[in-house]
């Protein structure tokens, strides 16, 4: 990866999506799938690279806290709360 | 599930399973080519409102709801909920609700389709897509209604 110091205009489509150039792209080693964290500072936009699987660890963090749910039982638990949801409003 | 599935509807259950380690190996190697991209794991406003509730009640591990926001931004594609897609969920529902009622086992016979689920099982019938979850009622409806259900 090189240090790169440039500036590209992008227009900002309906969608709110933009098209990142791909020599931009290829310059800091960002490929297909890769994530990027969008973060505001004051009025700038930073796309930062993420390096980092959120999922792989959430399923970590998981672990560590010892997370142990009935999940039957979570699911029959909102199950309830829209019973009463539906009753409330004329089942 | 065939070979050549590229895109599955993923429920609240199959998730939380995957974050806590309980999904069934099956499951397992499907949600993990979702993490890397190689299948479009799709998902409704309905599993993110669950997402958010098992998150707020201390069942899920993100740090904040901007990181529970991301988590579904990134892995996910989210099913948009028209007018059409909520006419077919209520008509799941209440063939579902019949089928539990009407179901050999005694436990399905005690539970009710919820919403959510409702709207999963006319998820995968408007993209004839397969349903990635372990949550028993689903399962059963799904199938009931010629619905591949991957577990």
């Amino acid at each position: 990866m090189q240090n790169v110091q440039s500036s590209v205009i992008v227009r900002v489509r309906r969608d709110g999506t933009i098209v990142l150039p791909i020599d931009i792209l290829r310059s800091l080693g960002i490929q297909e799938n890769d994530l990027l964290e969008i973060v505001v500072e004051g009025n700038q936009l930073v796309l930062r690279p993420i390096r980092t699987d959120l999922w792989l660890e959430l399923r970590e963090r998981a672990k560590k806290m010892k997370l142990r749910v009935d999940l039957d039982r979570a699911e029959e638990e909102l199950d309830e709360v829209e019973d009463l949801w539906l009753a409330r409003h004329g089942r | 599930m065939a070979s050549s599935t590229r895109k599955v509807v993923i429920d609240t259950y199959a998730i939380m399973a995957d974050i806590l380690g309980e999904a069934s190996p099956r499951a397992s190697a499907i949600l993990e080519d979702v993490r890397r991209g190689r299948i479009e794991g799709v998902i409704h406003y309905l599993t993110v409102f669950e997402l958010a509730y098992h998150w707020k009640k201390g069942r899920l591990p993100f740090r904040d709801e901007y990181e529970l926001l991301s988590f579904v931004n990134v892995y996910f594609t989210l099913e948009e909920l028209t007018p059409e897609l909520a006419i077919e969920a209520a008509k799941v529902k209440l063939l579902g609700d019949k089928l539990l009622q009407e179901s050999c086992d005694v436990q399905l016979r005690r539970r009710r389709l919820s919403i959510a689920d409702a709207t999963t099982i006319a998820v995968a019938r408007k993209h004839a897509i397969p349903i990635v979850t372990g949550d028993k009622d689903l399962m059963y409806v799904a199938q009931k209604l010629g619905v591949e259900v991957v577990w």
